[in-house]
């Protein structure tokens, strides 16, 4: 996001400095706005998009975009990834259409934008065919989706990422306090060719492999006994659970957990 | 055993068993006569080898479930072997878990102790009408046979 400060038409009038900046996230301009107190009007423009919003007393009070107006517009122009945030002379509005605070604004646009992706990673997945490997980046999110104890509070922090397929954080054997799905162990996607896509906790590299060749096994078991189409593998012992599922993109999903885990919305989720 | 695996086709759903042995071998089976005992000269190692997998890295197996579109392959750890049972996705899972852990138990007492399954009433076998007749001696068992005093008589 770029972003500089319109100089006025006549320059010795202007007091302070002007800026110019790369690489700013739009919610780091906004706070820095919010923070100064000062009532000014700052056009965003992203690609075709062009949008306003209205600081007055270190909150947004108004925005405007092509299709809306009030909070909705401010999520949509807080939404926009890439652009040109500058300084203008617009009019003051003669309503201000938002009451919430900016740092709430932000918060519910965060939250806004991270399900946006969310659905949008979905669709990629369901939009796969099945000879094609899986896009790396959603796949590797949902492998810490399952690992993470925090999706919640991540959900609502703004800019934050876990990293993609370099980051491979070990994680403690049980993790988050009371969600079957947060107290997975280790979980590990492999690809159809038997790449690891991603892997997360101890003993997820094993894991990877274990998945593989079980999901080979059993499609094998399945084939001399008639029995088509493998979807998922579990196995249970005394202290542990092992779902191994096999998506309809090729890729195999294993996990470990406490065998108290609630494994249910994992099952739901693919189907099994 | 026979008995043993007929008693869980009265879970709704269930299709047929088979026993491994803990080397893989078919043990004894109740399941329609399209799946011959050849198919489970793979498909056993098939299965031990599939449950060591999964316990790599991990604790001994209980219970594993392959779950395939159509159908389920539920397999239990008993002492000495393996029960594997074939059923449809619909199965009362609560009921043909209850029911295996009985079976098993009982598969495991004739595991480890098979003079156990020939304590047990059984039905009689049925009279074999078209067998082959047991081969006939030899000439040199004859000669071992036939003795006079104690001598050998050739």
């Amino acid at each position: 996001m770029n972003a500089h400060r319109e100089v006025a038409s006549s320059p010795e009038n202007s007091v302070g400095f002007a800026a110019n900046l790369k690489h700013a996230s739009l919610t780091d301009l906004v706070q820095m706005h919010c923070l100064g107190g000062a009532q000014c009007v700052a056009r965003i423009t992203s690609g075709e998009h062009v949008g306003y919003l209205y600081f007055r007393g270190g909150n947004i009070v108004h925005a405007m975009s092509a299709s809306h107006v009030g909070e909705s517009a401010a999520l949509e122009i807080l939404g926009w990834n890439t652009g040109v945030f500058e300084l203008c002379n617009a009019g003051w509005p003669d309503s201000e259409s938002i009451q919430a605070a900016s740092p709430t604004l932000l918060l519910r646009a965060a939250h806004a934008r991270d399900e946006s992706n969310r659905k949008h990673r979905n669709l990629v997945r369901l939009a796969v065919p099945r000879s094609e490997p899986p896009p790396a980046r959603a796949e590797a999110s949902a492998v810490s989706e399952l690992t993470s104890p925090f999706n919640e509070e991540r959900a609502a922090m703004p800019d934050r990422h876990d990293g993609g397929l370099e980051s491979r954080v070990t994680l403690p054997p049980t993790l988050g306090p009371q969600s079957g799905v947060t107290r997975v162990q280790a979980a590990a996607r492999v690809d159809a060719h038997g790449n690891v896509i991603s892997s997360r906790g101890l003993g997820s590299e094993e894991l990877a492999g274990v998945s593989a060749l079980s999901v080979r096994l059993a499609q094998l078991v399945g084939e001399s006994l008639g029995l088509d189409r493998l979807l998922a593998v579990e196995g249970a012992s005394p202290s542990q659970r092992t779902l191994i599922v096999l998506e309809k993109s090729g890729s195999i999903l294993g996990m470990r957990a406490p065998s108290d885990a609630d494994l249910a919305s994992v099952r739901e989720r693919y189907g099994v | 055993m026979q008995s043993a695996l007929k008693a869980l086709r009265d879970i709704q759903g269930v299709f047929g068993s088979f026993v491994l042995t803990s080397s893989g071998e078919l043990l004894d089976k109740d399941l329609p006569a399209v799946f011959h005992d050849e198919v489970f000269l793979e498909t056993g190692p098939r299965i031990m080898r599939l449950c060591e997998a999964i316990e790599h890295g991990g604790e001994a197996l209980d219970s594993l479930v392959l779950r395939f579109a159509d159908h389920k392959l539920h397999v239990r750890r008993s002492r000495g072997g393996l029960l594997c049972v074939i059923t449809d996705v619909g199965t009362n899972v609560p009921a043909l878990r209850m029911a295996l852990a009985l079976v098993a138990r009982r598969l495991g007492n004739v595991l480890s102790d098979p003079t156990e399954e020939a304590a047990t009433p059984s039905e009689p076998p049925p009279p074999q009408r078209d067998s082959v007749p047991p081969p006939l001696s030899t000439r040199a068992d004859k000669r071992q046979s036939q003795t006079y005093r104690g001598r050998p008589v050739l």
